[in-house]
């Protein structure tokens, strides 16, 4: 039990602050939610009416699509793009999807790879992809869950407001949608741009996403 | 064990996304509270109109008029509807238009209330309503 804990302690810790930050979401969402009910002379909601609402699905869903992007985007870029000193980049000259026998595919798999490694075909090309793929399907459904629920909660906000709703064409061209896509996106951007250009200079002793301390800035492709 | 978490995942993804009520809410039950509202108008049955408005809005009418609600309701001048040409539901409000006239109606104790009507359009601005608003 004990090596469980500390063999899957990464995945663990950051389950269970996520469950901890979604429900502390779902707190202070209803609270804000009930505050401007009581402003328009609207009834209150219960928490579980909130967190099956349009509003509290907009919330949520449009910071998972901003960072399941930024890991599709990265996981994408990364076999291609490269940055001189950052251990978040293959080393220089390694841009491509490499060799087969570099990435230990079909003949070159070894005894415990994966079984999709091992036969050349459709399944190990899609297997070859299937990490960027995941992650761009969770952006796709979650920037879709964005556009459906956010719909519903301007809408409801607009007639809230005595005005007339909005179509869904019409509100996936709207800057309500356009706002709450681009200040999370652009966020992700900055993160991932500064961890790139950060880890060139600068250690976390211990860390895989860092260089050794000792290493040269200069030095690329080389983790903790 | 990862196959079990991951259809456990599955299994609250879709109950959450299947449970959210709020994107399609009755739309035809708004439009039966306004036709209610409106055969109650018609019939000069002022307590049976109040009784669907909004808390606030039923408030408003009768401190506005100095008068109880179901006097009050009958005189606010809000033109008398029969059909109902749409009706539109988001979360926990809805817009029903009607052959002459345009109403808001949110919900409370489970239940559509008005919060306006005998409303006209502005274009892009609120719509000005004679009753709520």
């Amino acid at each position: 039990m004990k090596s469980a804990l500390r063999n899957n302690g990464l995945a663990l810790f950051f389950g269970l602050i996520f469950l901890a930050a979604l429900i502390g979401q779902a707190l202070t969402g209803v609270a804000e939610y009930n505050n401007q009910q009581i402003v328009d002379g609207l009834q209150q909601v219960t928490l579980g009416q909130y967190i099956t609402s349009s509003s509290f699905a907009v919330d949520v869903a449009e910071n998972w699509q901003s960072e399941y992007l930024q890991f599709f985007l990265y996981i994408f870029g990364t076999v291609w793009l490269l940055q001189k000193g950052s251990p978040e980049s293959k080393s220089l000259g390694k841009q491509g999807t490499e060799s087969d026998h570099e990435q230990r595919v079909g003949e070159y798999a070894d005894a415990d790879s994966p079984e999709w490694a091992r036969h050349r075909g459709f399944r190990l090309g899609l297997y070859s992809r299937s990490l960027g793929i995941v992650m761009g399907l969770i952006f796709g459904a979650s920037w879709l869950a964005q556009s459906i629920a956010g719909h519903a909660a301007f809408n409801e906000r607009r007639l809230g407001q005595l005005q007339d709703p909005d179509t869904y064409l019409g509100y996936v061209f709207s800057a309500d949608f356009w706002n709450r896509t681009l200040q999370n996106w652009q966020s992700e951007f900055l993160a991932v741009g500064s961890m790139v250009v950060l880890s060139i200079y600068l250690r976390q002793r211990g860390s895989p996403e860092s260089k050794p301390v000792g290493s040269p800035h200069a030095a690329t492709g080389i983790e903790g | 064990m990862r196959r079990q978490a991951g259809t456990i995942l599955a299994v609250v993804l879709l109950s959450w996304v299947s449970s959210c009520a709020s994107l399609g809410p009755d739309n035809a039950a708004a439009a039966d509270a306004a036709v209610a509202f409106h055969q109650a108008l018609a019939s000069s049955d002022g307590a049976a109109a109040c009784v669907l408005l909004a808390p606030e809005t039923a408030a408003d009418v009768a401190s506005t008029a100095d008068s109880e609600c179901a006097e009050a309701v009958l005189d606010e001048g809000v033109p008398v509807a029969a059909k109902v040409e749409s009706s539109r539901a988001f979360g926990r409000s809805a817009q029903v238009v009607m052959d002459k006239d345009v109403l808001f109606l949110s919900i409370f104790d489970g239940q559509w209330r008005i919060t306006a009507a005998g409303c006209q359009s502005r274009g892009e601005q609120p719509y000005d309503c004679q009753l709520g608003g």
